[in-house]
């Protein structure tokens, strides 16, 4: 099929030239070129065209952004624009009809990003019940999500912590959601299928993992392919993940040499440090930040990356923060990373959250963006034509 | 390379317009690919070099030889200039440029223009 009609001229570029030179070009670009011809218009909304286009994207570092959403904003910034002396965010217009941002209170948003999607979650904690919406900034489509039908009453289940992720088997972006059914515990996984466009419900074996670990994590990780949750498991830390492909949880082993419990120098007691750890990404390995050390006292913060084993990666001071890594320069030298800060207001601990660049090789921190806000998400995505 | 492709390119009588784009062009490509290799900025400042003395539309003639004589170092090259020279470019513009016309029916281009109006915005002038 010829994919141009061209007038009769010698020199035509041949159609998968063209394809070739289109997947170059930035998403902005080629929506606008969708107007040039009814057959671009076909190649450029089709799935094959998104997913090379998002081959070429993800290879390139300049195609990912950081979104990060505050309390009454959401800032995108470009991957050129981290990393230098002066961080500076644009605003993103967001109004997304039906799912309001900034509406109550007691909502709080959750993301989860992958392969070119982001996936919002509105949690309502009053009534526990959460509203899902899947968004591409580039093209800046988005999908309400519709309801699982057979999802039992919140007031007899707890859900975990939603995850995101793309199957490669299918090509298909997906949203999980985990829980737990009282008084039974019964232990179940709601899958939505963005491609079909439904939800099914899976039962986990009695003798998985899954069963017996408690997903504790305050937000999951995706990496190649499946969704990462940090856990516990009989009261020491472990790493479930959901492979998408075979719809199985697998338990990842902690790194052995990393201490998880602390002795108390003067009381020789026991100080767990299973609460001061999160899973983040490092390129595209998945990296592990936890807090450990000899004593309360010598504490540092670790970093670890999967790649056929645990690495580790480098060795950074505890500065009373929990850090999440989110994305590493071209160098390797600098990370960004999420920073949890817990603030005793009277007898309750208040978290707030703020963007930081650690240096690796001088071990310097840098804030960038703005003030530690109790309602900070950030997450990455790369430039891609999924949803449009 | 393949020269024994190259002299066949020359004596094919449909392409002996572009002998000479391809004479200057493509076969000193290799070696100056060889000699900047590891240097990107070396590369993107030829590039631009490149860009500033051929003509957007002898590209099309560059890239159909490179094709060609299965030059996978230099279709990649000219892929990705062609790619940047069009990037900011209207719609017209990329017509043009590929010999296309426009085959929507009336209306259905305007309905387009207005749905992805936003990817309109900062677009060179023709």
């Amino acid at each position: 099929m010829r994919i141009c009609k061209a007038r009769r001229r010698s020199f035509t570029i041949p159609n998968d030239l063209i394809e070739d030179i289109l997947s170059r070009l930035p998403v902005k670009s080629l929506m606008r070129f969708k107007c040039v011809s009814k057959a671009w218009h076909t190649l450029i909304s089709s799935r094959q065209f998104a997913k090379s286009h998002f081959q070429r994207a993800s290879q390139n570092p300049s195609c990912m952004n950081v979104l990060v959403f505050t309390d009454n904003r959401v800032l995108s910034l470009g991957y050129e624009a981290l990393f230098q002396t002066c961080v500076h965010g644009q605003p993103v217009d967001v109004d997304f009809q039906g799912f309001p941002l900034w509406g109550e209170e007691y909502v709080e948003t959750n993301l989860a990003s992958c392969n070119g999607l982001v996936c919002i979650e509105l949690y309502n904690r009053r009534k526990r019940t959460s509203e899902y919406l899947v968004w591409n900034p580039s093209t800046k489509s988005y999908k309400n999500i519709p309801r699982p039908t057979s999802t039992p009453d919140s007031k007899s289940c707890w859900f975990y912590r939603f995850g995101f992720g793309y199957d490669y088997s299918t090509d298909d972006h997906k949203m999980v959601r985990p829980y737990q059914i009282f008084p039974f515990d019964i232990k179940r996984i709601e899958i939505f299928s963005l491609k079909t466009f439904t939800w099914k419900t899976i039962l986990v074996d009695v003798d998985n993992i899954y069963n017996c670990s408690l997903p504790l994590t305050p937000k999951t990780t995706y990496c190649n392919g499946a969704i990462y949750w940090s856990a516990l498991k009989y009261g020491k830390p472990s790493i479930i993940y959901f492979d998408l492909a075979e719809e199985l949880f697998h338990e990842l082993p902690w790194p052995e040499s990393v201490l998880y419990c602390v002795r108390d120098g003067s009381s020789g007691k026991c100080f767990y440090t299973t609460g001061l750890w999160e899973l983040g990404i490092f390129g595209e390995h998945l990296c592990l930040s936890v807090c450990t050390g000899e004593s309360r006292k010598n504490l540092c913060v670790q970093l670890w990356v999967m790649k056929e084993s645990w690495t580790r990666l480098a060795t950074i001071p505890y500065l009373g923060t929990c850090l999440r890594p989110m994305c590493v320069s071209k160098n390797g030298e600098k990370v960004l990373m999420r920073e949890t800060q817990v603030k005793c207001v009277g007898i309750t601990g208040e978290c707030y959250y703020k963007l930081v660049e650690w240096n690796l090789t001088d071990h310097t921190c840098t804030s960038i963006l703005c003030d530690p806000n109790p309602r900070m998400e950030a997450a990455t995505y790369v430039e891609s034509l999924y949803l449009q | 390379m393949k020269f024994c492709t190259v002299k066949q390119y020359f004596d094919d009588e449909n392409n002996n317009n572009v002998t000479n784009g391809i004479a200057t062009t493509v076969i000193p490509l290799p070696n100056k690919h060889l000699k900047i290799k590891a240097n990107n900025k070396e590369m993107e400042q030829y590039e631009q070099e490149l860009l500033r003395n051929v003509m957007p539309q002898e590209l099309t003639k560059l890239i159909l030889a490179a094709n060609y004589l299965n030059f996978k170092e230099a279709l990649d090259f000219f892929c990705r200039t062609v790619a940047n020279a069009i990037q900011n470019k209207s719609v017209d513009y990329v017509r043009k440029f590929f010999g296309l016309e426009s085959d929507f029916e009336p209306g259905e281009e305007e309905k387009l223009c207005k749905e992805f109006a936003w990817s309109f915005e900062g677009v060179d002038e023709d």
